[in-house]
């Protein structure tokens, strides 16, 4: 029998009927990437210019002109398009902001916390180098933490790695100073793992109610199919949430969403959400606050019975 | 060496005025490339492998992909141009050189029916494949060659992909009033090129017909309605909030993409969509430039 540390069992057949605030049957986390500028750059030294995102005619081995404009529009208008749609609805959403990001945008990261918005971390460069050891690891989350708290004014509650290696979770629950991580796509609801005898708290992400299906083959072909794909994940999750109420993550990065028709998609979307009673637009760090509030005494997962040595 | 910036005009967007207090103006632009593409023809090592590389292709010549690039100019551009004269729109013309050489009919109708006819390179080649002279010389053939075909010469450009030279390099000839070579904003700006400042228009990704190409990365259209929502979500966008901040939109197409009939019948349904509002200036960017610099000189 191959044995694994990994947990294919979950919540199971006892998927928790929980309760949101107001009693609402699903909790919509819009979550913010907030990438642009930490990307890869021959002008930060990298060996390679950042190879992902929507220019397609770029040159190998040197600076990727157009492709750094497209990332460009997304600090310089994306953002603020975002945050207009956002206070639109007075929505507040969790930004996963990468720290360099935040140190080359000053402006718009004092503006992510004067709007209410959740400053979370996404590691200080959006494709860090490979880091060989713990120490390396531990050092680049204290500046990820320095680079938020100097840049928005509050510490970071929360992570989304970039690139996650075998010791990040163990590195942050010693860090001491985080509530959460989102480096999970593994369930519909936050659970509790055991992190060297002590609890915590994951609040799992979705890479498929994202608008990086925008840059990904096959993805969404025009804006009106990231509006489509929303409200089908929104239409099902709502209907389970009658029984056992749900959460649901929209992913947005201020290069995609942040175009004109694609943050149409959203307010289209936003929009469809509100329409329905029951609906708790909540920050990552109230989902995560009120679960430990509520659910602080729910067991950590891998459940007892879901190693088969155990049973 | 061209800088980054990741801020633009930041939290205070400007609040400027078109003529006839437009909310949105509207720029159509056509790439007028066929003719200028690689091949074997023009000593190239090998054929163009834009839309996609072909079979056994070695260095011969592409004779299907050369036949979608030969439609763009003999029938493309016609029905292109139909539809703007039918519903009087006045558009950009990024034309390669060589192109408009191997289409001396189709260049002088641009102008004569008072198109734009701006700069595409003379060869349809990416700039970063260029050394500084090379690039250099390609702009000086390209407005040789416009001027010579068109009666005009190019005030606009627009690299297939730019290189770190080229914004020096249309400064140092003088003779440019924009370029479109960024695709990092709504609104024209100015940049800084050593020490003086240059109009970029920019471009754009997304709304544009390059999207029915089989790229490999990026999902593309797969029904040719999907280019028309792409561009009626993306005006709706903008027309909402140019009644605060007045907004520009471009529109990117190519005479072998666009110029098909189910896309081109794409285009028409926008500019009627377009044309259903009142406060919209369809404009070319050569007229978008001078407004700008006009009015926002010191922006």
């Amino acid at each position: 029998m191959l044995t694994s540390v990994r947990d294919f069992v979950g919540y199971g057949d006892q998927f928790p009927r929980i309760k949101w605030p107001g009693g609402a049957r699903i909790a919509i986390s819009l979550v913010i990437n907030f990438e642009e500028g930490s990307e890869q750059s021959p002008l930060l030294g990298d060996p390679v210019a950042e190879p992902t995102g929507e220019a397609f005619q770029d040159p190998v081995g040197q600076r990727r002109l157009v492709s750094e404009s497209l990332y460009d529009y997304g600090a310089r208008v994306g953002f603020w398009r975002l945050l207009d749609v956002l206070d639109k609805y007075d929505v507040k959403a969790t930004a996963f902001a990468c720290g360099l990001a935040l140190e080359l945008n000053p402006e718009s990261a004092r503006e992510l916390t004067a709007r209410g918005h959740e400053p979370a971390s996404h590691g200080y460069r959006w494709s860090p180098a490979s880091m060989d050891t713990a120490e390396e690891e531990r050092e680049y989350i204290r500046r990820t933490v320095q680079a938020g708290l100097n840049t928005t004014g509050e510490r970071p509650l929360g992570w989304l790695s970039t690139t996650s290696s075998g010791h990040t979770r163990e590195l942050l629950a010693e860090e001491g100073g985080f509530v959460y991580d989102s480096d999970s796509f593994a369930d519909d609801l936050p659970y509790f793992v055991n992190v060297h005898g002590k609890k915590w708290l994951v609040v799992p992400y979705d890479l498929t109610t994202n608008d990086m299906l925008f840059s990904h083959n096959p993805g969404y072909a025009q804006p009106e199919d990231f509006f489509f794909q929303l409200k089908e994940a929104f239409d099902c999750l709502y209907a389970e949430g009658a029984t056992h109420p749900q959460m649901m993550s929209v992913g947005l990065h201020l290069r995609f969403a942040g175009r004109p028709a694609r943050a149409q998609a959203l307010d289209n979307f936003i929009r469809y959400a509100r329409s329905f009673p029951g609906v708790w637009f909540a920050r990552r760090i109230d989902i995560a606050r009120w679960w430990l509030q509520e659910y602080g005494d729910m067991p950590s997962l891998p459940r007892p019975d879901a190693s088969p040595h155990q049973a | 060496m061209i800088s980054r910036d990741l801020k633009g005009y930041g939290k205070d967007y400007p609040v400027i005025t078109w003529p006839g207090d437009a909310l949105l103006a509207v720029s159509l632009v056509v790439e007028f490339e066929e003719g200028a593409e690689r091949s074997p023809l023009y000593g190239d090592d090998g054929p163009e492998t834009s839309p996609q590389p072909v079979r056994s292709q070695g260095s011969e010549r592409a004779w299907t992909i050369e036949s979608t690039y030969e439609y763009g100019s003999r029938r493309g551009f016609w029905r292109l141009m139909d539809i703007f004269d039918k519903h009087d729109v006045k558009v950009t013309f990024f034309c390669s050189g060589a192109a408009l050489e191997s289409n001396p009919v189709a260049a002088r109708r641009i102008t004569d029916r008072g198109h734009e006819a701006a700069g595409h390179g003379y060869r349809w080649l990416p700039s970063y494949e260029f050394s500084r002279d090379e690039e250099k010389g390609d702009i000086g053939k390209a407005i040789q060659a416009i001027q010579s075909t068109s009666g005009e010469r190019p005030v606009g450009w627009h690299s297939r992909a730019p290189s770190v030279h080229t914004r020096e390099l249309l400064v140092e000839n003088d003779g440019f009033l924009y370029d479109s070579d960024s695709y990092g904003d709504d609104l024209p700006y100015f940049a800084q090129v050593n020490g003086r400042r240059f109009l970029t228009i920019p471009h754009s990704h997304d709304t544009n017909d390059e999207k029915f190409l089989p790229a490999p990365l990026v999902p593309g259209f797969t029904r040719p309605d999907q280019f028309f929502s792409t561009l009626k979500d993306t005006f709706d966008r903008l027309y909402e909030e140019g009644s605060k901040n007045p907004k520009m939109m471009t529109v990117g197409l190519h005479l072998r993409l666009s110029g098909r009939p189910p896309r081109a019948a794409q285009v028409e349904r926008f500019i009627r969509y377009a044309r259903g509002y009142p406060r919209v200036w369809f404009a070319r960017r050569v007229d978008i430039a001078r407004w700008w610099l006009e009015h926002y000189p010191d922006l």
